[in-house]
């Protein structure tokens, strides 16, 4: 198992966010995280990261503990994809995906031309080398999550951990960013991302954990999972209403009056 | 691309320029030819046939200068690139720990006590370090989760309570000797330095300039938000330690040699990243060398301009302030 | 000070203590540092000046508006009467006097400022009479700060002809010298009261090369128990100023020894034995 979670706890020394979570990511597997807000989605993928420590339970990666696992091997397991966001200096696309090496370098060498080259189809996979000598702030938000997503693939990971990877994206990049993951897939990496859309779980997802807020974590099959009654459980919202919007064919808004 | 390849012929070019502009620039008559023949003199072990005053300014005035402008532009620059970088945040300063605070403080105990120039040399430095030590364990115990927020609070707060005793000793010094002798050192100056001040600094700017050379790739990832840098392997807090010491060993260096020269750290590395980017591979040569060129030139000003010296603080106030009110302005679409 | 130290409450910037232990000064000095009142850092609060209960505050210095206005200031919060003196090197005398009159000790101010008056008239004299040597102030520890020609710091020197090399059309007071500027001014002589000068220039090859230090025309002054040229700008420079004099034209040590003494004696109410004045004449 790439990565296994057992009885783990999260959150932080004076506020317990969840407990009881049970998760576990076979190679080449598309997990979806769905949870409310605030109820620990990030806090978890950080926790599994090695930012911060949980506060009780066991994490494995490939089968050793988590804690004994040092940054650069460790980086060379799990990737992280944050979500896109403003930079304070303006490196270029190839400067930001070539960071991604940093794991492999010894002490104070720079990246070679390997690395560069590495880093070239990291940014050939997700069809963005035309970016390479761009300024990463002048670029698209849909456009810059793809860098970052090359800047995790040139860690060669195992184990992607995306954080609303489709957050801040327009409706196409959404669809394009759903293929690319699927197309890792592929690639035979594994993928854990968190996303407020059961749509997009239910496009990808091999497999889909649902965290409930201070109890539990459960993880299942996305047919078991996404339905409507489980879904209204998690959001608090009526089963009819989650039906209506997952049916894919929303009425128009001038009959919601109709409804109750 | 090819503007790229223009700016570092450009960028030399300025360099050798403030160079030679130095070298031939001063109150006592020295034609650069009777320099280049007291060098070749020096190498080739020649009895000397210049007169002996001329040799006298050359090797003891006017090198050990320009040596140390270049040395102390370059080092502050580089201090002031590193620690825009580690505290993501272009509007920072070499001084933003305290170090220039705590030095100042040295300096102004050291004078106020009548001590000799070296021993106030000594005191800028060691309560520059101090202090910076200081304001990284106060730092620590802090309860705030953004590291490097508590270290810039501490270090506001920290540098308050210097400028504190250094009013405080302004007070109680001697108006007639040593009130203005404070005056002066605190804006900053290169007038007394000697070869024996270089030889004393020289090795304290080279170690630290030596980790942030090795480690220059590093600063990038030091540059972006903590968790990112972690996850892509590298120890966050380590790293930035040696950062820090490097760069904090850097400002003491240069601070306790010429006095506060306040804004070149701040807008050097703005100048180097309009020309090289924001990748510190390529940074920090460029702003060291802008540094070394943008310093030697004011000094050179200091010396010149008018009969006597011209502080240097008041000087890189008058060329920084404006150019970096011009960089907002400008910046604002940029950022 | 001078004129009545028995009226005296307290010093601004000095401490006389270690002085009165060497002794250099008359036990008479021994007064507390009250701190500066005048100016922006003030260091005597109002209060407390009140409860020394002072008769007379007395100013000598600069006559600007500022000052003027202050002391204004001074006597109307404290009701006490405030006394703004020119310190003008040239008007000793006068000041002597007028300080005599308004604390009614006419005869001791007369006789000062007969003394004051020799030692200028001396130094005038000398002025016309002989060629002016060109001079560098050297101040702080590396000796590159100086007096600009023309202010305060210099004064006593410039009194009796000397002409100061450094010289700016657009600067006053205090500057910040180059080394170069120094060796292209190249004064016939150099005058220091600046003890870690002297021992600074020691090791300099700079310095040294210099004619002045050269031909020995190093001239080192004592700062005890105020500085003899400068600092403060006050009567104390009447001191360095017959020093310097007597210096320029080579008078005999004997002389130069008992100048000294006796200038201790009107000037400072203390009786110098002659290892005491050859100790402060050594430095």
């Amino acid at each position: 198992m790439l990565l296994e979670l057992k009885q783990v706890a999260i959150g932080y020394s004076q506020q317990q966010l969840a407990t009881d979570i049970n998760i576990q990511i076979a190679d080449a597997e598309i997990v979806c995280l769905l949870g409310r807000n605030g109820s620990g989605k990030t806090t978890l993928l950080k926790t599994i990261l090695n930012l911060q420590a949980p506060l009780t339970g066991q994490i494995y990666i490939a089968g050793k503990p988590l804690s004994q696992w040092s940054a650069p091997e460790l980086a060379q397991q799990i990737a992280y994809v944050p979500q896109a966001q403003h930079y304070c200096f303006s490196f270029s696309v190839l400067q930001m995906v070539l960071m991604g090496c940093q794991a492999r370098l010894r002490l104070f060498a720079t990246p070679s031309t390997q690395d560069t080259q590495r880093a070239y189809q990291a940014l050939a996979i997700l069809g963005i080398e035309h970016l390479a000598k761009q300024q990463i702030d002048q670029i698209s938000g849909g456009e810059r999550q793809l860098v970052l997503i090359a800047r995790a693939l040139t860690q060669s990971p195992k184990l992607l951990i995306m954080d609303e990877p489709a957050a801040s994206l327009d409706f196409g990049n959404q669809i394009k960013l759903l293929n690319q993951i699927q197309q890792l897939k592929q690639l035979g990496i594994a993928v854990l991302m968190s996303t407020h859309h059961p749509r997009h779980a239910e496009l990808v997802a091999d497999s889909v954990v649902i965290l409930h807020k201070h109890t539990h974590a459960i993880q299942g099959l996305p047919s078991a999972l996404l339905t409507a009654l489980e879904l209204a459980k998690l959001y608090g919202v009526s089963q009819h209403s989650i039906e209506r919007h997952l049916s894919g064919v929303t009425p128009p808004l001038f009959n919601t009056k109709v409804l109750p | 691309m090819t503007l790229t390849h223009i700016k570092y012929p450009l960028l030399i070019c300025v360099c050798l320029g403030s160079l030679l502009l130095a070298f031939s620039s001063g109150q006592y008559p020295l034609s650069l030819q009777q320099q280049g023949m007291l060098l070749l003199h020096f190498f080739s072990q020649h009895s000397n046939d210049i007169n002996d005053s001329a040799a006298n300014v050359f090797w003891h005035l006017r090198l050990p200068r320009i040596l140390a402008a270049i040395m102390i532009g370059a080092g502050l620059a580089a201090a002031g690139a590193a620690y825009q970088g580690m505290f993501r945040n272009p509007l920072v300063s070499p001084d933003i720990l305290g170090v220039s605070a705590g030095a100042g403080l040295g300096a102004v105990l050291g004078i106020y006590l009548d001590q000799s120039m070296l021993m106030i040399q000594l005191l800028a430095f060691g309560s520059g370090m101090l202090m910076v030590l200081l304001v990284c364990a106060i730092a620590r115990l802090s309860q705030q989760r953004d590291p490097m927020l508590s270290l810039v609070l501490v270090g506001i707060a920290l540098a308050a309570l210097c400028g504190a005793g250094i009013s405080l000793i302004k007070l109680l010094a001697d108006p007639y000797s040593q009130l203005p002798s404070i005056t002066f050192w605190l804006m900053g100056g290169l007038s007394g330095i000697s070869l024996s001040d270089l030889q004393a600094t020289m090795p304290l700017i080279l170690i630290g300039l030596l980790p942030l050379f090795l480690l220059r790739w590093r600063m990038n990832l030091l540059s972006l938000p903590d968790d990112e840098a972690k996850t892509l392997g590298i120890n966050v807090r380590q790293t930035r330690l040696i950062f820090i010491a490097s760069a904090t060993l850097l400002t003491a260096a240069a601070v306790s040699l010429a006095g506060i020269v306040g804004w070149l750290g701040l807008v050097v590395p703005h100048i180097a990243r309009l020309m090289a980017g924001a990748d510190f591979r390529q940074l920090l040569p460029t702003s060291m060398l802008t540094g070394a060129a943008l310093l030697l030139f004011t000094d050179t000003l200091s010396r010149t301009l008018v009969d006597i010296e011209l502080p240097l603080g008041i000087l890189t106030a008058c060329i920084g302030a404006p150019f970096f009110i011009f960089l907002l302005i400008r910046g604002q679409g940029r950022r | 000070m001078a004129l009545c130290p028995e009226k005296l409450l307290g010093y601004a910037n000095q401490n006389p203590a270690a002085l009165i232990r060497a002794g250099l000064t008359n036990p008479i000095f021994d007064k507390p540092k009250l701190g500066r009142l005048s100016g922006k850092n003030t260091l005597l609060s109002l209060e407390s000046l009140l409860q020394l209960q002072p008769d007379l505050i007395v100013d000598c210095g600069n006559v600007s508006n500022t000052h003027l206005s202050l002391a204004h200031r001074l006597q109307q919060l404290t009701g006490i009467n405030t006394l703004l003196i020119d310190g003008n090197l040239q008007d000793s005398a006068a000041q002597l006097q007028q300080l005599g009159q308004v604390l009614g000790l006419e005869t001791r101010a007369n006789i000062l400022a007969e003394k004051a008056n020799n030692i200028l008239n001396n130094a005038n004299h000398y002025a016309a009479t002989h060629s002016s040597k060109s001079f560098y102030f050297a101040r702080s520890p590396n000796g590159q700060q100086t007096g600009l020609s023309g202010s305060i710091h210099t004064q006593a020197i410039e009194v009796l002809g000397l002409k100061n090399v450094a010289q700016s059309q657009h600067f006053y007071g205090l500057a910040q010298v180059s080394m170069e500027q120094i060796i292209q001014w190249d004064p016939d002589v150099i005058i220091t009261q600046e003890p870690l000068f002297a021992q600074h220039i020691q090791h300099h090859p700079v310095w040294r090369s210099l004619r002045a230090i050269k031909t020995n025309q190093l001239l080192v002054f004592s700062n005890q128990p105020f500085g003899w040229l400068d600092t403060p700008p006050g009567i104390n420079r009447l001191l360095g100023l017959q020093y310097l004099q007597n210096r320029l034209l080579n008078i005999s040590p004997q002389q130069v020894e008992l100048d000294v003494q006796q200038f201790f004696e009107h000037f400072y109410q203390s009786q110098l034995s002659l290892p005491q004045v050859r100790q402060l004449l050594a430095i």
